[in-house]
Formats: C-alpha cells, sequence, structure tokens
C-alpha cells in the first residue's frame, strides 16, 4: 500500500427486506430502495455489544446493592460507614426501627415535599445568591414550579434553556442535589416493596430513611464520582468559570442582518450533574441540547458509557430483587422480559431510522450507507454519533425514566417516534426509572400472576402469597392512573387555546408532540419530543400536575400493596402454582406489558404517528 | 410575583394533602383484605 493512500472501507449493510414491499421506490438508485429495512453490521455489532455489556454488569451490581439492603458488610463500610452513623445522629434516626408501609409513605411525601420546596425558593432567589456569574434573574414562578416538580419527582423535565436561565448554585444545589435525592427515593420505594414480597406474616417494610440514606451513600455518590472523572477526563467541562466569548474563524449573518464575528461558550459544572442525571435515570440537562452537546457528550467512549449508565441501576435491581426473595431465577426472569422488549425497540428503532425518509429520496437525497455517510434518516442526529447510537440511546432513555437525549426525537421519522413514544406508554417498566421501573414491573407480574391464575381457575399466587382482591384493587389503580392523566391533560391541551398555541406543527405530527409532552412528564420520563413550545404557565402547571400525579400517585399504593403482601401467611409451592422464572412466564409478562400498554394508547397512537407514517409514505 | 408564589405553593400543598388522602383510602380498604386473609387461614395473620 502506497504512503498515505486513502482507504475506504465500505460497511457491511444487512437487508431485512422492506416494510411495505413494492409500495414505494422513490430513490432511483438501483439497489437501495426507501423503506427498506437496512442495518450496518458496524450499527448491530454496536448495539449487540451495548446489550451484552449491560448483561454483564447486572450480576456484579445487583450482588452488591442486594448487600447495601440487607444491610451486609461491603467493601464501602470502612470508608462510608463512619458517615452513615453520622448522618443517623444529626437526623435523629434510629436504623434499627422498622416502619409499616404507611409511615413510610408519609416519610417519602414530607420528604419530597421539603424537597420541592428548597429548588423552588432556590430559582425564585437566585439572583440574590452566589455563583451567579452570568446574573441570571429569578426563574418565573410557573417555570420555578415546573422545574422543582420536575426534578423532586425524578422526572426532569425542562421547559428552560439550562444555560440561559440556572445559575450554577441553583444547578448544583438544587437540581443536583434533587439528581441524587430523587433517585434514591424510587431505589428506597422499591426495597421496600421486595422486602413486602420477600417477607411473611410481618407488619413492617423496613425504614424509608435508611434505605435513602444508603441509597445515596453507598450507590449512587460513589458510582458518580468515579463517572464524573471519567466524563471530565475525556472533556466533559467541569468549572465555574464565567461564559467565554470567542472570535468566530469566519464572521457570519444573524436573521437580523448583523455581522457576528464571535461566538459564547457556556460554561460550568456539568460533569457532576452529567454522571447523575444518567446513572439515577433522572435525564435533566446541564444544556439545553442535553448530550447532544459537545461538553455534555464529547467522544464516543462517553456517549457510549451515558448510554450505559441510563439503563446500570435498573437492570441491576433485578437481580438485586432475586437475591432478596432468595431466588435469583426470579431476577433473571424479570430481567430477560424487559430485555426482550429492548432489544426489539432498539433495533426496530434503528431499523425504521435505517430506512429513510421518501420525502427527502424524492428531492434526490441520498441515503444510502456508505464510507463517508451513515445513511438513513439523519436529521436531528449527531454525525458522530450515527443512527445507531441514537437508535440505543432514544430507546434506552424512554425505556428507563430517564430522559436525556442525544438526538431530537422529533426529527426521528413517524415509526421511529413511535417507537420512543410507546416505551413510554408502557408504563416505564422496560428497566424504567431507579427502583420505580422494577416496582411498576412487579405490578404487572402481580396482574400477569393473577391473570394466568383465572384462565386456569386457580387461586393466584405469587412467591408465596396468594394474590387477592385488595392487591388487584391496587394494581388497578397503578396501572390506570397514567393513561388517565395522559389522556385527559393531552386532550385537555387540544382543546384550548392555551394548549394550541404551544403546538407549532400541524396535524398529527402536533398531536404527536403533545401526547409525548404529556406522556413524559406522566411517566416521570422527562424527554422532550421538542417543537412544541411548552414553557408557558398553561404547559407548566399542567404538566407539573402530571408529574406529581406520575411519581406519588403510583408510589403511594405501591407501598400499600407491599404493606398488604408482607402481611400474608407463606402459601407453599403446590403443583398447581404457577411458575414464574420459567420462559412461559416471560412471555406471558411481555404479552401483559403489550396488551396493556395497547389497550390504554393505541387509539391515540393511531391519530399521532400511525397516520403520520401513512402520510409520509403516500 | 409573591402572589403567584403562594398560588404554585399553594397548589403543591393541596397535591400533597390529595395524595395523603389516597394513603388513607389505600389504608381504609387494607382491613377489607386482612380479613379475608384471617376467614381462610381460620385465624391468626
Amino acid at each position: 500500500m502506497k504512503k498515505n493512500q486513502e482507504v475506504r472501507y465500505e460497511p457491511v449493510v444487512l437487508y431485512f427486506g422492506n416494510y411495505f414491499p413494492g409500495t414505494f421506490d422513490l430513490l432511483d438508485r438501483g439497489t437501495f430502495k426507501t423503506g427498506d429495512i437496512r442495518m450496518t453490521l458496524n450499527g448491530v455489532l454496536q448495539i449487540m455489544f451495548y446489550i451484552v455489556v449491560l448483561t454483564l454488569l447486572a450480576k456484579p451490581l445487583g450482588a452488591f446493592m442486594a448487600r447495601i439492603y440487607q444491610r451486609e458488610k461491603t467493601f464501602l463500610d470502612p470508608l462510608l460507614g463512619s458517615l452513615e452513623r453520622i448522618i443517623y445522629r444529626i437526623a435523629r434516626i434510629n436504623p434499627d426501627e422498622e416502619m409499616d408501609w404507611k409511615a413510610n409513605a408519609l416519610a417519602m411525601l414530607i420528604f419530597n415535599f421539603l424537597g420541592f420546596l428548597v429548588v423552588y425558593a432556590l430559582q425564585r432567589m437566585q439572583q440574590f445568591l452566589p455563583m451567579n456569574p452570568q446574573g441570571f434573574g429569578a426563574v418565573s414562578p410557573d417555570s420555578s414550579f415546573n422545574t422543582a416538580v420536575s426534578f423532586a419527582s425524578n422526572t426532569n423535565w425542562q421547559g428552560y434553556g439550562g444555560e440561559t436561565t440556572m445559575s450554577y448554585l441553583t444547578q448544583m444545589l438544587a437540581l443536583t442535589v434533587q439528581n441524587f435525592i430523587s433517585a434514591a427515593t424510587g431505589m428506597a420505594v422499591l426495597a421496600l416493596f421486595i422486602r413486602g414480597i420477600a417477607r411473611h406474616s410481618a407488619k413492617t417494610l423496613g425504614n424509608f430513611w435508611v434505605d435513602m440514606t444508603r441509597s445515596t451513600l453507598y450507590i449512587l455518590l460513589p458510582l458518580s464520582l468515579v463517572f464524573a472523572l471519567i466524563l471530565v477526563s475525556q472533556g466533559v467541562i467541569q468549572n465555574n468559570s464565567s461564559y467565554v466569548s470567542v472570535p468566530l474563524l469566519q464572521s457570519t449573518v444573524d436573521t437580523g442582518g448583523v455581522t457576528v464575528t464571535n461566538q459564547v461558550l457556556a460554561m460550568g459544572p456539568a460533569a457532576s450533574q452529567i454522571a447523575i442525571k444518567q446513572l439515577g435515570t433522572n435525564g435533566g440537562g446541564f444544556f439545553n441540547v442535553n448530550s447532544a452537546h459537545p461538553y455534555e457528550n464529547p467522544t464516543p467512549l462517553t456517549d457510549f458509557l451515558e448510554m450505559l449508565a441510563i439503563l446500570l441501576i435498573p437492570a441491576a435491581l433485578c437481580y438485586t430483587f432475586g437475591k432478596m426473595v432468595k431466588d435469583t431465577r426470579q431476577g433473571w426472569a424479570i430481567f430477560a422480559a424487559m430485555m426482550l422488549i429492548l432489544t426489539v425497540a432498539i433495533f426496530s428503532l434503528y431499523g425504521f431510522e435505517g430506512s429513510g425518509n421518501p420525502k427527502l429520496a424524492a428531492l434526490h437525497v441520498d441515503q444510502q450507507s456508505t464510507s463517508m455517510s451513515p445513511g438513513g434518516n439523519m436529521e436531528g442526529k449527531e454525525v458522530r454519533f450515527g443512527i445507531p447510537n441514537s437508535a440505543i440511546w432514544a430507546t434506552a432513555t424512554t425505556a428507563a425514566s430517564n430522559g436525556s437525549v442525544n438526538a431530537m426525537h422529533d426529527s426521528y421519522t413517524p415509526l421511529g417516534g413511535f417507537v420512543a413514544l410507546v416505551m413510554i406508554h408502557l408504563g416505564e417498566v422496560v428497566f424504567g426509572g431507579v427502583g420505580s421501573g422494577l416496582y411498576g414491573m412487579l405490578v404487572f407480574v402481580i396482574v400477569a400472576v393473577f391473570v394466568a391464575g383465572l384462565l386456569v381457575g386457580r387461586t393466584p399466587e405469587y412467591l408465596g402469597h396468594k394474590i387477592e382482591a385488595y392487591e388487584m384493587k391496587m394494581a388497578s389503580i397503578l396501572i390506570l392512573i397514567m393513561p388517565i392523566t395522559v389522556l385527559v391533560l393531552t386532550a385537555l391541551a387540544l382543546v384550548t387555546t392555551a394548549g394550541k398555541a404551544g403546538i407549532f406543527n400541524p396535524g398529527p405530527h402536533g398531536f404527536s408532540e403533545i401526547l409525548y409532552v404529556f406522556t413524559s412528564q406522566a411517566n416521570n420520563n422527562g424527554s422532550a419530543f421538542a417543537g412544541a413550545s411548552v414553557n408557558t404557565p398553561f404547559y407548566n402547571l399542567t404538566g407539573g400536575v402530571a408529574m406529581l400525579i406520575g411519581r406519588y400517585w403510583l408510589a403511594v399504593p405501591t407501598l400499600a400493596l407491599s404493606g398488604s403482601l408482607v402481611q400474608k401467611k407463606l402459601v407453599p409451592a403446590g403443583e398447581g402454582t404457577l411458575p414464574t422464572h420459567t420462559p412461559l412466564f416471560i412471555f406471558w409478562l411481555i404479552a401483559v406489558v403489550l396488551i396493556v400498554g395497547a389497550l390504554n394508547f393505541l387509539p391515540a397512537l393511531a391519530l399521532g404517528p400511525i397516520v403520520e407514517h401513512f402520510m409520509m409514505i403516500h | 410575583m409573591i402572589m403567584d408564589d403562594i398560588i404554585y405553593i399553594g397548589l403543591a400543598v393541596i397535591f400533597f394533602v390529595l395524595t395523603w388522602g389516597l394513603l388513607k383510602m389505600c389504608d381504609v380498604l387494607q382491613p377489607e383484605a386482612d380479613k379475608s386473609i384471617e376467614e381462610k387461614s381460620g385465624g391468626k395473620v
């Protein structure tokens, strides 16, 4: 080979058929037809690598977290044990005192309400407080309300732009602190819920304060510290400097005709917030464009690690569950159900985006994968990440209640956006938020066991607990609250002047945007479809209500359900007991999750992304 | 602006009071479940 000779490797393209064979052949380029489900081998391998690494990490981290919640010794005890005891002493908590479900639920509500007040107050008073080099004024009351609810409820919906609204103190003391606390709240509720399943003939579930303290101290803080340092090593910024004005290499002209010669670069303590925003399934970006910003996500390595961090703890918690109920097969069964849905969703989204856009094909835009172009629909995606990594991120962030983005979901093909919407519509139970995802899935497990019991005419049981009327009442509340909230508020936005004022896109796409707004907030996801103007009193208020309902009206019945299960006598497994660790049950559980999701949302989805898809191809 | 603050904080207070009501409702419903277990198990739980 000659020195300096340029070598181009054409990507290996895998063909999976055309999702509407013969329907369109708009791109007159021989072999490639729009609608072809095509993926590159490189992209498939990257997705497989992500799934394998996530699976491999689930067991060690899950086992470690089980030790944390069972208050067993870990390698961090010599380092953090004394700090934990000091916290209990200052807060006057007796770590050995257990509480029933009501006391735990009340503790959670009071603590989260106080968190809301602190975040609200810090935003409203930031102009009087230090660490505000840009001199930002107070955040408006409606935006403060929405953001305070958003961060207290682990949603991290952001109606504001971080770098143009929040002081460094607000970012660190209000938002980052809540990133830890809200995540720890979800994990604590899960630990209490699991004990309700693991124990029999008991009254108490544990101590919310202890579970929250241990979640923060032993899991979230150490992981975030290590992750933040890795991010800094890769170029994510962490400083308290004023914004920097740099001269442009080539001047430009803005929309007003003014010549622009300088660009202002936003600075700030980003790495510390990004680490926990990913690990705690919070998702709220330091910058407005979230992890598409090069200071939040500068390299392919940070992109991979940030994607991994989204699902790391939720995936590992499945194994934690198995350890705590002393049957790891149960944890792996739930993990398998979640992973199967996730894998199908990632490849579907990748396929839909890889198939390109027939409207662009009609304009003779090249959408073929070559060594020089990723091909497919690249609108709204970072060229440095390409379609496969955008697909993994979009699926993971909507599967988990994370909500961070590295590409704009609004620019996905209608079916690509459909996948993102569906993942949230399933109730954030495909790994889901830290803690909340697994307790949501366990509610579906109980429903699946109950329906299976009805089919064969036996009393349903789950891990030695009889599933009776009270458990099903709570499960029904848990399953119905979210879709009712989403659909009622979406309808409200579509029939009111204030709601319609936020819609910029006409037709089904505008409908999808509004559906996404309330879907995201009521499921505590926080990602935005974008394209809708939602930093208005109407959306801040209705969105805030959606987030409150989605978090606390689900957490309370969950704890009540656990409080009922914990009191039940152990029913030994018999010949008629449905095994809940077999492939049959895994597929049954997946079917229940999908059927419930479809019953709740298919009509709404038909009005949005599905009809938009047909409008696009015809 | 102070009035707006009072309204939004008041809204949050109302929501958390309603959530406390939900908690009480779940609690009131629960003895029914306990009772059914006692009947079926023939005594203490």
